[in-house]
């Protein structure tokens, strides 16, 4: 039976400093460190000027253990680089999926063409924890274009959901996950409804990257805004008041200590310092970039 | 893991409330050969995803001319990802050393109370208020030992024949052979016999000592 899932709480994502980086965190904030299993949700809007090196920019190569960073590339593309030879670029509209497991090595540069022609990059990063049984898994990364994402167009065409993990109206997202798990990627066009099942277990927010809209027939959410949902439902109910872009990210909580420092999560500090360890020493591999 | 608390106070030529009135007068006294100052600049602190400016893995830091210690670098990872806690940040100084072709990685947590120090899987506490502590399990070769100072106090600590050195202040500011250590340097001494240390605030200091 449906039950509307109401609004807990909204965050409204602020300016932090990542080494030069200017970008937009809608999490975690000084009242929520986390959204079990969600640790982190930045948003990074840039424009390069025209004959910008790609080696010059992004972020160059650093470690990550166990959990996943996921990127959702708005414009723009991606250029992946890792220490198990992977070389991918996502464009517009596709994600990267990466469980770092038991140590990774990777960069997040733009594209090539994209820094050289002083073009626009747009991306949403978020951190999934993953369960400790899963923390030292052998690493993976999964590269879904937009073109591979499943996609359902409802409310005649005004609403466009991408199905990236999860399931929304009967589609199944094509990434594997570790816990149950819900990524979907709206775009409103003005006055575009939309209704979303979100299981009520599952711990959920939604994140605008723009636009406005009205949720449940009141609460209203702007750009940037985090809505932090209760879970007190299933469903939840979205007008668009604007053109919009959105994210939906819902999780079953893990549940579990959290120790999560730096690039990374595990369950004690001991396995923070563990993890600096086999960086150091070389055990998450390598990665040397090559630039054309 | 297994965790060992360390309380033992090895005293070697300490002589704590001796009040020395010159810095630097018994250099030649103790025959310190010549040091080499390495800048580390200060902590990096690093937000949830900061992994920023971390040395690559396995690579030498030239700025250290001892063959044996190919990094030291410090990070203080933020407890809630984006904002200076004192109590709850994860403060780690990570050192890793070489001999041939073997490597090994320490980490130095320091916290309010107590220096932690892992050397592979074993966790080494060093508590109390002695003036130097050494870990009874050696790196690579390397011992490990903690300085605890008080102010306006000098030190000596007594060496093997040709060892060479390498002492940082945690916490503190101190004179070392002639070298005014803070939080973002390092001192290297090869050929070594004895330290002398003047502690001008009450620091926490960190030596690492290699025969040879």
């Amino acid at each position: 039976m449906k039950k509307i899932r109401t609004l807990q709480q909204i965050l409204p994502a602020f300016k932090v400093n990542m080494g030069g980086i200017i970008l937009d965190q809608a999490l975690p904030q000084q009242e929520v460190d986390q959204i079990d299993p969600f640790l982190l949700v930045h948003h990074l809007e840039y424009k390069y000027e025209p004959g910008t090196k790609q080696q010059d920019v992004g972020v160059p190569p650093h470690p990550h253990r166990g959990f996943a960073p996921v990127t959702f590339v708005f414009k723009g593309g991606v250029h992946h680089r890792d220490s198990t030879n992977v070389s991918s670029v996502v464009y517009e509209g596709g994600t990267q999926w990466m469980h770092a497991g038991r140590g990774i090595i990777h960069s997040e540069r733009p594209a090539k063409e994209v820094a050289e022609a002083g073009e626009t990059w747009e991306l949403i990063q978020f951190w999934i924890n993953a369960p400790s049984a899963y923390k030292m898994n052998e690493p993976f990364y999964h590269a879904l274009q937009k073109s591979e994402t499943p996609t359902v167009c409802v409310d005649d065409g005004k609403v466009e959901v991408g199905v990236v993990a999860g399931e929304f109206n009967d589609t199944k997202g094509p990434v594997t996950t570790y816990q149950g798990l819900q990524a979907l990627r709206f775009t409103f066009d003005k006055d575009g409804k939309v209704e979303v099942p979100v299981p009520q277990t599952y711990n959920a927010f939604l994140y605008l990257l723009d636009g406005n809209l009205l949720m449940n027939d009141k609460d209203n959410l702007k750009a940037k805004d985090l809505a932090l949902l209760a879970n007190d439902g299933n469903t939840i109910t979205l007008e668009a008041k604007a053109n919009t872009r959105a994210i939906l990210l819902a999780g079953e909580p893990i549940n579990e200590q959290l120790a999560t420092y730096g690039p990374f999560v595990m369950n004690t500090q001991a396995e923070i310092m563990q993890a600096m360890r086999d960086y150091q020493t070389g055990k998450m591999g390598v990665l040397e970039e090559k630039f054309d | 893991m297994q965790r060992r608390v360390f309380i033992r106070n090895i005293g070697l030529g300490v002589l704590a409330g001796s009040m020395l009135p010159t810095f630097g007068s018994a250099n030649t006294f103790f025959g310190s050969s010549a040091g080499t100052l390495v800048n580390l600049g200060e902590p990096l602190t690093q937000i949830r995803h900061g992994a920023l400016n971390l040395p690559i893995a396995l690579s030498h830091n030239q700025a250290i001319p001892l063959d044996w210690l190919q990094q030291v670098h410090r990070n203080i990872f933020l407890s809630n990802g984006f904002q200076r806690n004192l109590k709850n940040d994860l403060d780690i100084v990570s050192v890793l050393l070489r001999e041939e072709e073997e490597v090994e990685a320490v980490q130095i947590q320091l916290a309010e109370s107590k220096i932690s120090l892992m050397i592979g899987e074993e966790m080494f506490e060093v508590v109390g208020e002695e003036s130097f502590q050494e870990i009874p399990t050696k790196a690579l070769n390397v011992q490990f030992v903690f300085g605890n100072l008080d102010a306006e106090q000098e030190y000596h600590y007594t060496l093997d024949q040709n060892t060479s050195v390498y002492i940082q202040s945690l916490s503190g500011r101190i004179f070392s052979n002639g070298f005014e250590l803070k939080s973002d340097n390092g001192l290297a001494i090869t050929g070594c016999n004895a330290l002398k240390i003047n502690a001008v605030e009450n620091s926490k200091v960190l030596i690492m000592t290699h025969a040879g």
